[in-house]
């Protein structure tokens, strides 16, 4: 668990929060993929930036101040203490450069797929698949029972539940996901720590069928921005999106599923419209989202999805970049 | 490079000639280089000298501070001295300096002011620690230096929790950071784990360990009381000052204060060191650093104690006090160039201990003696330490178990109300699960919490059984020391896998005749036996009840009051020990009465006692399960006081569980609630001598003083036959 390679190293030296010293700013999402992006070009990896002449090549090119990349590159001894401590917390991290890092995040976000993840649980539900189920944090019991049934449905037809842990619709759907058997991968905005050691999150966890992650510090508080930015990683790590009620135009369930609608390509996203739904699933209906089908019919979860789908009109093709090391090599336009 | 650094040598030293020891540049060059280091040296070698100028050096090249993990209190004054003659700053960051001082250190150190930060392992592991102090500074360390370093090997001969963390630490720095570990003590196997678990790019760099001046002898002396009276005549006759090396912390203060009464003056030191009142060492110290007597006892005890273990060393390197009585805790570090003797007044647990211990003496003096005395209590003692190395699985079962069911995790003071187990216990129990990564529990904010690792925890019987028989084994080693009849260094070094371990022609076996007399005078050993006898115990009063209601029927909480509260009293003996003890244990289990001798030794203590002010009548504890035992021994002492003796003024109401299974305050005191009542007669009344067989926690006394208080007795002084010792019962 504490094995962990240089360029892990580096990269959690430059994007992580590993204490409280505010001297200097760990680097921004856009920030370190100006840096990756002069790395792949000169075929090296994060861990030559460990000699400060590259480190300052990189950061000239990457445009970014010498002095603040040399210091972010001396927290070593901080990154030693805060992952020794993390670890004993039972909490393990990984980076974009470690061969477990979710391939799906990769492919899907590109570039916006988080350099730095924090995670407790079964690493081998990093690959993901299965149904994203959310919606709001205030539902009324239909949609309650609905979020349990279509839980339990996907679990007992092998399908991973993965959620965001919010109150509410995610909490409801990976706990009956859980008590049908099924595994369930958490992604968490605020305090993994916190929720790592519930009661209920510790049996799912010793029975390795949880995984809870976070791309923020594990101790780090509630904040909207935070939870915005995870949305995607919910829909990135399954198959399909499930959203269970969404308020119109705003709330985070409606920001998250628009975002997903309109990456290309999009996660296929499904919305209930049993019962009565609030004005958001409809509309959402209007910006691609799919009728999600009578689960009850089928045990078969997967086929049945797929069939839903197959029903639907024709969509844009795949994209046909991944994240490749060529991809990125080629010439993009200069960031604002 | 190297002619700036022997510069810098030179300079620091104040010596214009000197030279590199063997292995010191080539130590320092390595770091330059961002290495990673094993020094095995001996303690005197310089290895501060590798430090302070890898930090110069790394400094000058505009690096981070340096942070010197050492479980020192504090660097030696002439090493600081050294440092600050080339220009490095060295301060100390441990739990004696005050909030406002540590915070001025932390500003220091970010504001690049301090080049070099001694830290104790055991405040690496404190959150506020952490939070407060690391969180700042661990951002730019430029060279982390573990002294000490065996204590990392699972194997080594001190283990210590808080060093498996710091390995873990160490694991996890990216290349880029210099290490250095040192340690003046490590044999083969120990030296190989500590390297491949530091990283599998780590250098050795390993010195010859004999100490050419020391002169050792063994001796063997089976009684106490004969061993006191020979070092009483023996001390006074050796060269300079010197150390004593004992086992228990009690042994440290008991023969501390023969020895002062033998004319030497002698302090006790241990890891709970407290200066006696109006000890003019305390006063030295304090007005040297510029405190007050009552700034002093406002510190919190811990932080006392620290403070009066430095003062304690430094009167030892100042040769102001001729002897420390010492435990284990004076050893990592401590360093007198002049110590003229060591002698071990029980055997050591092990070799690597015994070289360590009596290495100290004879740095730097044409001649020193390493006396190694052995008793008939070294293997009940060893025994001991051995089996409570490791908290025991069940005490580990009933935490987690209590931890799994509450939600939202339990405090400290909460898993006390919840368990019959000791706050030590608890707290032992925890260091050890916390240091485990991953870890079955974690504190959030001050709760400990189960982790999902909780589930189905059981501690590493096979590593720890691994463990007992290495260390059974070092103590058989220890026995074949005593017995050996060949060269002792030799013996010492081939223990330590010193390849050039040969004859010292200086020990006593070498010279064919004792260094030393092995005679004692049996006069001496007499009075050494009667001071055995007489140690009296002073019971302290306790400050608080216990949080969390532990005795809602009398409605006792929070601070005692100086109305209910017992004055401080005494106890007669030690449970079960030399002296005393053993006659108590006898009238309790064997003739079901305490003696005649009994009474007229208590009468004796009362009188060098002198309790103020004076009790004029005796009660005792009542008890349903021996409702005679205590109030005949309280009616014969009354007589024999000519003070009037009321047994009956508190009644026992109802039966109880037997106080000494009670493993904690909450529960001890929880186990009295309500189990005494005044006799209805009860009046107001002068102050009463309270009489009861053994004490443990005190809380018996504590309560049933409360009840006398509050219904009008002026004073009670608790008077018991033993104090129970839970550390050797």
């Amino acid at each position: 668990m504490t094995m962990m390679n240089d360029d892990s190293k580096v990269i959690l030296m430059l994007c992580g929060r590993l204490g409280k010293d505010t001297d200097v700013e760990p680097l921004k999402q856009s920030e370190y993929t100006r840096i990756v992006r002069w790395l792949v070009s000169n075929q090296m990896r994060p861990a030559d930036l460990l000699e400060p002449v590259i480190a300052n090549s990189a950061a000239a090119s990457a445009n970014l101040p010498a002095a603040r990349l040399a210091d972010l590159l001396k927290r070593g001894v901080q990154l030693g203490f805060a992952v020794e401590s993390w670890n004993r917390s039972n909490i393990w991290v990984i980076t974009r450069s470690d061969p477990d890092y979710p391939a799906r995040y990769r492919t899907h976000l590109k570039d916006k797929a988080p350099p730095i993840l924090f995670g407790v649980g079964n690493r081998t539900l990093l690959q993901g698949g299965g149904v994203a189920i959310v919606g709001s944090r205030n539902i009324d019991t239909e949609a309650e029972d609905f979020t349990r049934d279509a839980a339990a449905w996907c679990a007992c037809g092998g399908l991973p539940v993965i959620s965001g842990g919010a109150r509410g619709v995610d909490q409801i759907a990976m706990k009956a996901a859980i008590d049908a058997g099924g595994c369930v991968v958490g992604i968490l905005a605020e305090n993994l720590l916190k929720n790592s050691v519930s009661k209920d999150a510790r049996k799912a966890l010793a029975d390795e069928r949880l995984l809870l992650i976070s791309p923020y510090h594990p101790e780090v508080r509630f904040d909207v921005g935070n939870a915005m930015g995870r949305n995607k990683l919910i829909y990135a790590m399954a198959d399909y999106g499930l959203v269970v009620s969404s308020d119109h135009k705003k709330g985070g369930t409606w920001a998250g599923a628009e975002e997903e609608l309109k990456r290309n390509p999009a996660r296929p996203v499904f919305v209930r419209m049993s019962g009565t739904v609030p004005t958001g699933n409809r509309k959402l209906l209007d910006l691609g989202a799919v009728l999600f089908p009578d689960h009850r019919r089928n045990t078969d979860a997967a086929a049945t999805l797929k069939e839903a789908l197959s029903s639907q009109p024709e969509k844009p093709a795949e994209d046909l970049f991944s994240y490749t090391p060529e991809a990125l090599a080629k010439p993009l336009a200069a960031p604002a | 490079m190297k002619d700036q650094a022997i510069a810098y040598l030179r300079a620091a030293l104040g010596q214009p000639d000197a030279e590199f020891r063997e292995g010191q540049w080539e130590s320092i060059d390595a770091l330059l280089n961002r290495r990673r280091l094993l020094v095995v040296e001996r303690t005197g070698w310089g290895k501060s000298m590798v430090y302070f100028l890898a930090t110069r050096l790394l400094r000058d090249s505009g690096a981070g501070v340096s942070l010197l993990i050492s479980p020192l209190l504090s660097l030696m004054r002439n090493q600081i001295e050294a440092a600050a003659r080339i220009g490095v700053k060295a301060e100390t960051i441990n739990h004696t300096i005050t909030k406002p001082e540590r915070a001025r250190i932390v500003q220091d150190v970010r504001a690049g002011k301090v080049d070099i930060l001694l830290v104790s392992p055991e405040q690496l592991a404190n959150t506020d620690f952490r939070e407060d102090v690391l969180s700042h500074i661990a951002g730019n360390v430029g060279l982390f230096v573990v002294d000490e370093a065996h204590c990392i090997s699972d194997w080594g001969h001190d283990f210590r929790p808080d060093y498996r963390q710091i390995v873990r630490v160490l694991q996890l720095f990216p290349s880029n950071i210099p290490v250095l570990a040192t340690t003046a003590t490590a044999n083969d196997r120990v030296v190989h784990d500590v390297m491949s678990q530091i990283s599998d790019r780590i250098e050795l760099v390993r010195g010859p360990l004999v100490r050419k001046s020391l002169k050792l002898q063994n001796i063997t002396m089976p009684s106490p009381a004969a061993r006191m009276a020979w070092m009483a005549e023996v001390i006074p006759t050796l060269p300079g000052t010197g150390i004593v090396y004992v086992l228990t912390k009690r042994d440290a203060m008991r023969v501390a204060e023969w020895l002062r009464i033998a004319g030497i003056d002698a302090r006790a030191y241990h890891s709970d060191s407290l200066p006696d009142p109006g000890d003019s060492l305390l006063a030295d110290a304090l007005s040297q650093k510029g405190l007050s007597l009552a700034e002093f006892a406002d510190y919190e005890a811990k932080k006392q104690t620290a403070f009066f273990r430095e003062a304690l060393e430094q009167a030892l390197i100042e040769d102001r006090i001729n002897v420390l009585v010492s435990t284990v805790a004076l050893g990592m570090g401590f360093d007198k160039p002049n110590i003229g003797f060591v002698i071990h007044y029980q055997r050591p647990s092990s070799v690597v201990h015994y070289y360590q211990q009596v290495g100290r003496a004879g740095r730097a003096v044409e001649e020193a003696y390493g006396i190694l005395l052995h008793g008939e209590e070294d293997d009940r003692i060893a025994d001991f330490f051995m089996r409570n190395a490791f908290p025991p699985q069940k005490h580990i079962s009933a935490i987690l178990d209590a931890l799994d069911a509450a939600h939202g995790g339990l405090s400290l003071p909460e898993l006390q109300s919840q368990l019959n187990l000791s706050k030590g216990q608890i707290e032992s129990a925890l260091k050890y699960l916390s240091v485990e990564s991953p870890s079955p529990v974690v504190k959030v904010a001050s709760k400990w919490n189960a982790t999902a690792t909780a589930e189905g925890y059981a501690i590493n019987q096979e590593l720890i059984d691994a463990i007992t028989e290495i260390r059974r084994n070092e103590q058989r080693q220890m026995q074949d020391y005593m017995a050996y009849d060949e060269c002792l260094m030799e013996f010492l070094g081939r223990a330590l896998d010193d390849p050039l371990a040969t004859p010292c022609g200086k020990c006593a076996n070498c010279m064919a005749h004792p260094l030393l007399s092995t005679e004692y005078d049996p006069d001496l050993a007499n009075r050494a036996a009667i001071f055995l006898k007489r140690s009296y115990q002073p019971l302290e009063s306790r400050k608080m009840w216990p949080s969390g209601g532990a005795l809602p029927t009398y409605g006792f909480s929070g601070r005692i009051g100086n109305d209910l509260k017992a004055e401080e009293g005494r106890a007669l003996s030690l449970w079960r020990d030399a002296g005393w003890g053993h006659m108590v244990a006898a009238g309790k289990y064997d003739q079901n009465r305490f003696n005649d001798d009994l009474v007229s030794a208590c009468v004796e203590m009362i009188r060098s006692w002198g309790p103020l002010p004076a009790p004029v009548w005796v009660s005792s504890i009542p008890s349903l399960r021996r409702p005679e035992l205590v109030p005949e021994f309280a009616r014969r002492l009354a007589e024999a006081l000519k003070l009037p003796c009321f047994p009956d003024a508190l009644r026992k109401v109802r039966d109880t569980e037997e106080q000494k299974t009670m493993q904690n305050s909450f529960q001890q005191a929880h186990n009295l609630d309500g189990v005494f009542e005044l006799h209805p007669g009860f009046k107001a009344c002068g102050p009463c001598l309270l009489v009861d067989d053994m004490t443990d926690s005190g809380w018996t006394f504590t309560v049933a003083a409360a009840v006398l208080r509050r219904g009008g007795c002026q004073a009670v002084f608790p008077l018991a036959l033993a104090l129970n010792s839970p550390r050797m019962d």
